[in-house]
């Protein structure tokens, strides 16, 4: 007994201990629990020193300092209207945008309206800041606008519906309108320092100084068209209408009986008389007559004379050059230079579709299949089902194109069902794979320097206006460096810079995609 | 008998065993919880903890900083961020004290939250590089802002007028200032220009105001030292009764205006829910570790 009293007393010995060895319970705690095996992993420094904090300031105005040397646009917050009201919440959107220094400066808050960038003119790169008139912010009226320099030194208040309407030899010219009928009463020009230089009341029409002469439309008249000179006179006898000067001090102006023809910077005419005159492209103005279009380089040299009736369309250049017009027939016709049709190595002509940087296609309605080919007439992808095509990058061999039709064959709460839903695609024609596939209809454009990046926007719901996302492809390495972000927007200020939205913060990169500033509200 | 009490001792022991077995299978409902990006809990919180929130963020997900910083939204005031809690647009947050208007809006919705100090901050004082002052008493402090001392002369600096920067009310760094220095209604009325709404704006308005050397403003440490170090080239901390703010002197108390940061949820968040398994974690040994490594002075 004593010895069967012991061994049991042992087992509890050994039992008990163990049982009551159980970690104390912490309080609350009878749920999973998390634990990193092992020490905390290396996850680097907070990067403090890039980040910048803005704060809102919606009436804080934009003031001009020589110091500031580039600006750049950021993205910031502004409350959501539901159709009745502004909500509480905020949202990073486009119509809440900011000015800051590649360094971290906030020079302007952002605002409810935009801040448009624009380097069209080339010698004024310029950002035009337009708030939303407080009282009509809801419907997005646009107020009174601020014009300022790319580097910021000055600034030039404009009344609603005022804008730039050219900016060269050594003048900014502005369309004056009146606040409350928005109609322009006049044109007002200032030096690229700000400075006033003149007025020139009841212009209604105006292109940019070059060469000398400003073209503009003045007055009631049915001739009502002219140049003024740099000092705001009016130089020139009055015409139906007459274009700026190119860059080769060639104009175009046609007069009330209908006669077209250029002029040089003497305001000479230099040309035959035509019907009608145009500048086409950058490349090219088109002269047409009776039965027959001349086309001229933009220097005023004739290329070529096209028997042609209607109006031609110029494509290419030089030994890939292509005109188009439509025949008697009414088919739109595509002529070698020679007079020879263009047609593709199929012996295919294009169909009706805007050519691409030079790209052609013809539509095999039966086989619903789209063959894309160049300038020579070498077919380069033969694509199913293509929509539209909306780039071409030769040198990447990539074709980057919609998908599918609008065709639907049933409605369910009201919404559209497609029977082949669009969609965007990035597709490699040489190794003849697709890339990348998005659901929805998609743009793209190019961005940074040598088109290395293009911006891709792709919305899903394009019928109903549904959120937008925005991708960034690197054509060198074929690859997403940027996905599914709010906002991508690029701009040439500076050295470029990229700024990437998403719903947290909006950060700025510089052209080579290095991380410049992340921008956060507080 | 003696069969019946050794028959009894097994039965005891059999019991007591069983009973620890099944103690031990209920501890093993602590089973690992793996988080994702998906289920990971909306964090928010005081714009001085966003390198912890980011640092939690990054180490739970295993994914870098800057991927971590976009799930996370540590923005608006200290009261914009509790009152988001209670509305459930976050699941969970790292912030200093609760102002007064954000304990009303708990009650007011009849929500009970649950917080946990995590970490201790100080409230210091800024003045520009230019002013000769290098410490304050806390007396001249609450008489500054008592409107008692107007003059820096008074405190041993130039004859300059003091102009003392305050804070919104729903920011946390006032909230913070009430509550260590509790002038209450003795706390002079500050003009709208030097009301400043944000951290960074009051940082600026020191050191870039036009006459800088007459200003005065505070914020907290950890803001000031690890996330905008460089308004120290224009700008200085001030010593309060001698004691220089410092990681140390802070976690020692030797520094006067010494407060808590929490993480905080809300209380009837489920025991298997993310944020509550995510906020045990931060105030385990492994959460504070991490928030060391932040340079966080650490409860």
């Amino acid at each position: 007994m004593k010895k069967r009293l012991i061994l049991i007393l042992t087992a509890g010995l050994l039992v008990l201990p163990s049982s009551c060895t159980r970690p104390a319970p912490v309080p609350g705690n009878d749920g999973p629990v998390f634990r990193i095996e092992g020490e905390l992993p290396d996850i680097g420094e907070y990067s403090g020193k890039e980040t910048v904090k803005y704060h809102d300031k919606a009436s804080e105005d934009f003031v001009p300092d020589e110091s500031y040397g580039v600006l750049v646009p950021f993205f910031g917050r502004s409350k959501q209207f539901d159709g009745e009201s502004f909500g509480a919440d905020t949202k990073i959107t486009y119509s809440s945008q900011g000015l800051c220094t590649p360094d971290g400066q906030i020079v302007l808050p952002p605002i409810n309206g935009y801040v448009n960038y624009n380097d069209y003119y080339e010698e004024f790169p310029y950002y035009q800041i337009t708030p939303y008139t407080d009282e009509m912010a809801e419907m997005m009226m646009q107020g009174d606008s601020v014009i300022l320099p790319a580097d910021g030194s000055f600034k030039l208040d404009l009344s609603a519906g005022s804008w730039i309407c050219g900016a060269g030899d050594g003048i900014i010219s502005v369309l004056e309108s009146d606040p409350k009928t928005y109609q322009f009463r006049g044109l007002v020009c200032y030096d690229y320092n700000g400075n006033k230089l003149f007025e020139v009341p009841g212009v209604w029409s105006a292109g940019g100084f070059s060469h000398g002469y400003c073209n503009v439309n003045i007055g009631e008249d049915e001739q009502n068209a002219c140049y003024i000179d740099k000092s705001g006179k009016i130089v020139s006898k009055k015409y139906q209408n007459c274009s700026y000067f190119n860059e080769h001090g060639i104009a175009y102006v046609s007069e009330y009986n209908g006669k077209a023809y250029l002029i040089d910077s003497d305001l000479n005419r230099i040309s035959d008389i035509y019907d009608t005159i145009y500048f086409y492209s950058d490349d090219y103005i088109t002269a047409r007559g009776i039965g027959f279009s001349d086309v001229f380089s933009t220097d005023g040299k004739l290329i070529a004379s096209i028997p042609a009736s209607g109006f031609v369309n110029v494509y290419g250049s030089g030994d890939d050059i292509l005109y188009s017009y439509y025949d008697e027939n009414g088919v739109e016709v595509y002529k070698k230079p020679d007079g020879t049709p263009f047609v593709n190595e199929k012996g295919q002509s294009p169909e009706i579709y805007t050519p691409v940087q030079g790209y052609y296609m013809h539509n095999d309605e039966e086989k619903n299949v789209q063959s894309l080919f160049d300038a020579k007439g070498k077919i380069i992808a033969e694509l199913q089902r293509c929509q539209s095509v909306i780039s071409v990058l030769d040198e990447e061999k990539l074709i980057i194109y919609t998908r599918g039709s609008y065709d639907f064959d049933d409605f369910v709460d009201g919404r559209p069902i497609y029977t082949d839903p669009i969609k965007t695609i990035i597709y490699d024609f040489e190794n003849k794979k697709e890339v990348a596939v998005f659901d929805g209809q998609g743009g793209v454009y190019p961005a940074g320097h040598d088109e290395r990046y293009y911006i891709l926007s792709v919305y899903e719901d394009y019928d109903f206006g549904g959120a937008t996302k925005y991708y960034l492809f690197d054509t060198k390495t074929q690859s997403f460096v940027l996905s599914d972000c709010l906002i991508i927007e690029y701009y040439d200020a500076g050295d470029g810079f990229f700024a990437v939205a998403t719903d947290s913060f909006c950060t700025l990169y510089d052209a080579e995609l290095k991380k410049v500033l992340r921008l956060i509200n507080e | 008998m003696k069969r019946i009490i050794c028959f009894a001792l097994v039965c005891i022991m059999t019991v007591c065993a069983f009973s620890a077995c099944t103690q031990k299978t209920a501890d093993n409902i602590g089973e690992s919880f793996v988080f994702t990006e998906e289920n990971y809990p909306k964090m928010g919180g005081s714009l001085a903890n966003l390198p912890l929130g980011e640092a939690i963020t990054a180490t739970v997900l295993d994914i870098d900083r800057e991927k971590a910083s976009s799930m996370i939204k540590f923005e608006g005031s200290t009261t914009d961020n509790y009152v988001a809690l209670v509305d459930g647009t976050f699941d969970i947050l790292l912030a200093y004290e609760m102002s007064e208007e954000a304990i009303a809006y708990c009650k007011e919705k009849g929500v009970e939250l649950e917080m946990t100090a995590i970490g201790a901050d100080a409230l210091v004082f800024i003045a520009s590089l230019e002013n000769e002052v290098a410490s304050l008493s806390q007396e001249q402090i609450e008489k500054i802002y008592m409107g008692e001392i107007e003059n820096w002369s008074e405190v041993g600096g130039d004859d300059h007028p003091i102009i003392p920067y305050q804070r919104n009310k729903d920011s946390g760094s006032q909230t913070l200032f009430d509550k260590l220095i509790p002038l209450g209604d003795k706390l002079m009325d500050a003009p709208e220009e030097t009301r400043i709404g944000s951290m960074i704006g009051l940082l600026e308005a020191v050191a870039d105001y036009d006459n800088s050397a007459d200003a005065l403003g505070y914020t907290v440490y950890y803001y000031l030292s690890n996330m905008e170090g460089e308004k120290l080239n224009r700008s200085k901390i001030l010593a309060v009764d001698g004691i220089d703010p410092s990681n140390e002197s802070i976690a020692s108390g030797e520094y006067p205006y010494v407060n808590d940061f929490y993480v905080v949820i809300r209380a009837d968040a489920a025991d298997d829910s993310p944020e509550r398994v995510l906020y045990n974690w931060i105030i385990s040994e492994q959460g504070k570790e991490l928030a060391r490594n932040e340079n966080y002075v650490v409860k």
